[in-house]
């Protein structure tokens, strides 16, 4: 150290300490994607602690619903009554997992309504005299939605596009097997669909296997970690050296086999395979992911939260019908109710 | 001992880093001090993994890492860097972000969760004793700081991959003294205990001078110096990252108008901010018919006063917040032209001619409502003419090149009339003789009576200023006018340093710069 720097360094070492660092926009940190959290807004969260607060609104309002419909018809609270109501629920319970695996990366399946249809027609019309043909078909659904991952990752597509498009392609593939609704379920797969498990109905104790070995996936294993990280912030995860490529390809292929356990499912519930009964889907999973706590951002994997949303999504248009409600008006109704409690969840996040 | 052998990386037309070498004992520090775009961080991101360069090899205690081998081969073989930005992921857990950037942690078994948080929290302690942060908080919820010592943490933790070189780009930007003085302190001590070579970079010339022992300095792309810390002086530091070396110093414009605009001082400002009473600040005011400089280090804060000279144009400023500090004397409006052509400028389906209309249709319309076509090509064939766009009114603006795109965005701004011509670093990347006419284009609008407010990230643009305003850390800090605007004076008032920006003084006592 020269004298001359020695001497400036003892004059300036009488001079106050630096003041803090700006923490606003003028700070050097360039943070993307990150909400700077206020100093209230942290204590707050420090003081919840490690509770995620995502799923909350779909759990509520999965038990507010249910709680309603059993006040206004008590039958629906018996063993029979759950089953009845909530079994529908199950195949819509796995397309949005399949969602949720998309939205998780910031990605969106907008044709997952029509492949989980394929899977209900191929496992209705071909699987009951060709087994194992039916079982490759479905294998090359989920085959079809890796190959997706890859053509969303290495050309660069948006995945909104890929997915209508491939809407189109189920559709057209399930007409071609079903040209009208028909068929019948394996006797297997009718009997897995209707198993009456004793002191648990059916769809809760899906629910409950769905959702605990969903969240210990995303939240403790290593897969799960890359999977939300790479939705999160790419440019992160890239510099971790998480190849998001493979990531992707293999997201969406877990989301294709969620889907067709879907639609084996709703072959077991409605015993033939329909191309167009399940069109709905598309939007409904969404809406379940979203009210669970999902962010189309990507980043976040709300397990329970989208069980519990599509548990509550269900249970819309039953308590509809025993308000009396013409059915004609339900299908609004749902949309309505979605919007205001979509809209809801911006206050509870503040 | 790393060795980093002539490093080449060139960016489309601009070489970011250009044939650079170093090497580091084991034990050594090393600073790297430069202005904006002198290449340090390409550097050590060539060094770390992140970016490939197109020649050069870095060599680690004999591991030798080719261009392309990648994060995980540099991670390996023991290279660890915190950078500049913050790369963590917002919506995971601090844990599994900390898990992620070391996967050999994720061999924890049933309970690597567990044994993330402990050694996460162990290391924190041990770099940063009286700050505490829950490894299970969720990564987005920190605060700036916080995310800073998490990426901190991170970089210096001991895992079953030793660490052998350590970079640190910009470790302190949101530290407050004593944290800064506590990391320092815990490198020291790794780098006497394991032998580790360290890298710093940083824009505070007492981080350098305190914890190096020798600092490379780097001028757009090229080492210019290599002193050993005990014999540098800041002067010789500053002149080798400074532009007084080098025959093509830039020459100031021949006639300054540092008492103001054509119409002198005598005019009232357009608009003024007071100092916030803050350490050091001081006002930003603006007068007709001047051109005035936002000079400083990128992200200091000079995007974010154009915006707020922006928002004071618009009527809905008068309630908005910080309104107080400002002072108008009108009414004005402003345009706003971006370096940003992707982002912030271009129209990319509309042709040339919409795209230089867009700001001013207004003054374009009759009754109120319907755009005259007449008009509308009249006005576009002037500026085309002026900004010389040899392709004309009606070609696609994407099929331009980016040096005329840029002419497009400018003149899109020039054509609105506006009284205050805000320019957000609007020649980045854009060929020699474009700026140098479009600088004579902004010293017209300014004889025209308009205000300009420009910010650049090339020092060499502020010469063509009537005045400059240096900001640090989100402050005006010193204001230059005329003859007063150098390299030299720009870049000293741009770090913030007691040893950069000291009494003049002591500064001229440099004779032997």
């Amino acid at each position: 150290m020269s004298e001359r720097l020695a001497k400036v360094r003892d004059r300036s070492s009488g001079r106050p300490a630096a003041p803090e660092p700006p923490r606003g926009p003028a700070g050097r940190l360039a943070v993307a994607g990150l909400p700077g959290g206020s100093a209230a807004g942290s204590a707050l969260v420090q003081g919840i602690g490690r509770v995620d607060r995502g799923p909350l609104l779909a759990v509520g309002a999965a038990v507010a619903l249910y709680i309603w419909l059993s006040v206004l018809e008590p039958d629906a609270l018996s063993y029979n009554g759950l089953t009845l109501t909530l079994s529908s629920t199950m195949p819509l319970m796995f397309v949005a997992i399949a969602q949720m695996i998309f939205i998780s990366l910031g990605d969106l399946d907008l044709g997952n309504g029509y492949s989980v249809a394929l899977a209900n027609v191929v496992s209705a019309i071909i699987m009951p005299r060709h087994p194992l043909l039916g079982l490759g078909a479905l294998a090359l659904i989920v085959a079809a939605y890796a190959g997706m991952g890859a053509l969303v990752q290495w050309r660069a597509l948006p995945a909104i596009i890929v997915t209508l498009g491939a809407s189109f392609v189920w559709l057209g593939l399930s007409l071609i097997v079903a040209p009208s609704p028909g068929g019948s379920s394996p006797a297997w797969l009718t009997s897995v669909a209707n198993w009456n498990p004793p002191g648990i109905p059916l769809p809760l104790l899906v629910a409950l296997i769905v959702a605990i070995l969903g969240t210990l996936v995303a939240a403790r294993t290593r897969a799960g970690v890359m999977l939300r990280a790479a939705g999160s912030n790419p440019n992160a995860a890239r510099a971790f050296g998480i190849p998001i490529g493979v990531v992707r390809v293999l997201a969406y292929t877990a989301a294709g086999l969620s889907i067709v356990i879907g639609g084996l499912l709703l072959t077991g519930l409605t015993q033939s395979g329909d191309a167009n009964a399940s069109a709905d889907f598309t939007l409904m999973s969404v809406a379940a992911v979203i009210l669970g706590g999902g962010e189309f951002r990507g980043g976040r994997t709300p397990v329970i939260g989208a069980v519990c949303g599509a548990l509550a999504l269900t249970l819309v248009s039953p308590v509809l019908s025993a308000l009396n409600v013409p059915s004609n008006y339900q299908t609004g109704a749902v949309g309505v109710v979605l919007v205001l409690v979509i809209a809801g969840r911006r206050l509870l996040q503040r | 001992m790393l060795i980093v052998d002539s490093v080449t990386k060139t960016y489309r037309n601009t070489k970011a880093v250009a044939d650079v070498s170093l090497s580091i004992a084991d034990g050594e520090a090393l600073g790297i001090v430069g202005h904006n775009g002198a290449g340090k961080s390409t550097l050590i991101k060539v060094v770390a993994g992140l970016v490939t360069p197109d020649a050069g090899t870095v060599v680690l205690d004999d591991i030798v890492l080719p261009p392309g081998s990648g994060v995980a081969a540099a991670r390996k073989a023991g290279i660890r860097l915190a950078s500049q930005e913050v790369v963590l992921c917002p919506d995971l857990l601090v844990l599994e972000n900390v898990a992620l950037a070391h996967p050999e942690l994720f061999a924890g078994g049933r309970s690597w969760r567990r044994d993330v948080a402990r050694r996460f929290e162990q290391q924190l302690a041990a770099v940063f004793p009286r700050r505490r942060i829950s490894a299970y908080r969720r990564t987005g919820s920190l605060s700036l700081t916080d995310l800073q010592i998490v990426q901190l943490t991170v970089a210096t933790m001991p895992t079953s991959v030793p660490i052998r070189t350590l970079i640190l780009d910009e470790p302190t930007s949101a530290l407050t003294s004593d944290l800064a003085a506590a990391l320092f302190g815990y490198v020291r001590e790794l780098r006497r205990e394991s032998g580790l070579g360290a890298v710093i970079i940083s824009h505070k010339m007492r981080d350098i001078v305190d914890n190096s022992e020798r600092i490379l300095v780097m001028r757009d792309g090229r080492q210019t110096a290599e002193l050993s810390t005990a014999d540098a002086s800041a002067d010789q530091i500053i002149a080798a990252m400074g532009g007084s070396i080098g025959a093509d110093a830039p020459v100031n414009e021949p006639v300054r108008r540092a008492s103001g605009g054509r119409g002198g001082r005598a005019a009232n400002p357009l608009l003024s901010r007071s100092a916030d009473g803050g350490l050091g600040e001081l006002p930003f005011t603006v007068y007709p018919g001047e051109i005035v400089g936002l000079a400083g280090l990128e992200g200091q804060g000079q995007t974010e006063l154009l915006a707020e000279v922006w928002r004071m144009s618009r009527r809905v400023s008068l309630f908005s917040r910080g309104r107080r500090r400002w002072a108008l004397t009108r009414r004005f409006s402003a345009a706003y032209v971006s370096g940003d052509r992707q982002q912030f400028g271009l129209l990319p389906l509309w042709e040339v001619r919409r795209n230089i209309t867009v700001a001013s249709l207004n003054n374009l319309l009759s009754f109120g409502f319907l755009l005259r076509a007449d008009r509308e090509r009249s006005v576009t064939d002037d500026w085309v003419k002026r900004v010389q766009i040899r392709e004309g009114t009606e070609r696609q603006v994407l099929e331009l090149s980016g040096g005329t795109q840029q002419k497009v965005l400018l003149a899109r701004g020039m054509a609105a009339k506006s009284d205050v011509l805000l320019l957000d670093d609007p020649f980045r990347g854009v060929d020699v003789i474009t700026k140098e006419s479009a600088y004579r284009w902004i010293r017209d609008e300014a004889d025209s009576g308009k205000a300009v407010v420009w910010y650049s990230s090339e020092t060499a643009e502020f010469h063509k200023c009537d005045r400059a305003y240096v900001m640090r850390e989100g402050a005006v800090r010193a204001v230059l006018a005329g003859p007063e605007i150098s390299d030299d004076s720009l870049i000293r008032h741009s770090f913030d340093s007691e040893v950069a920006s000291g009494p003049s003084a002591n500064r001229r006592n440099g004779e032997d710069v």
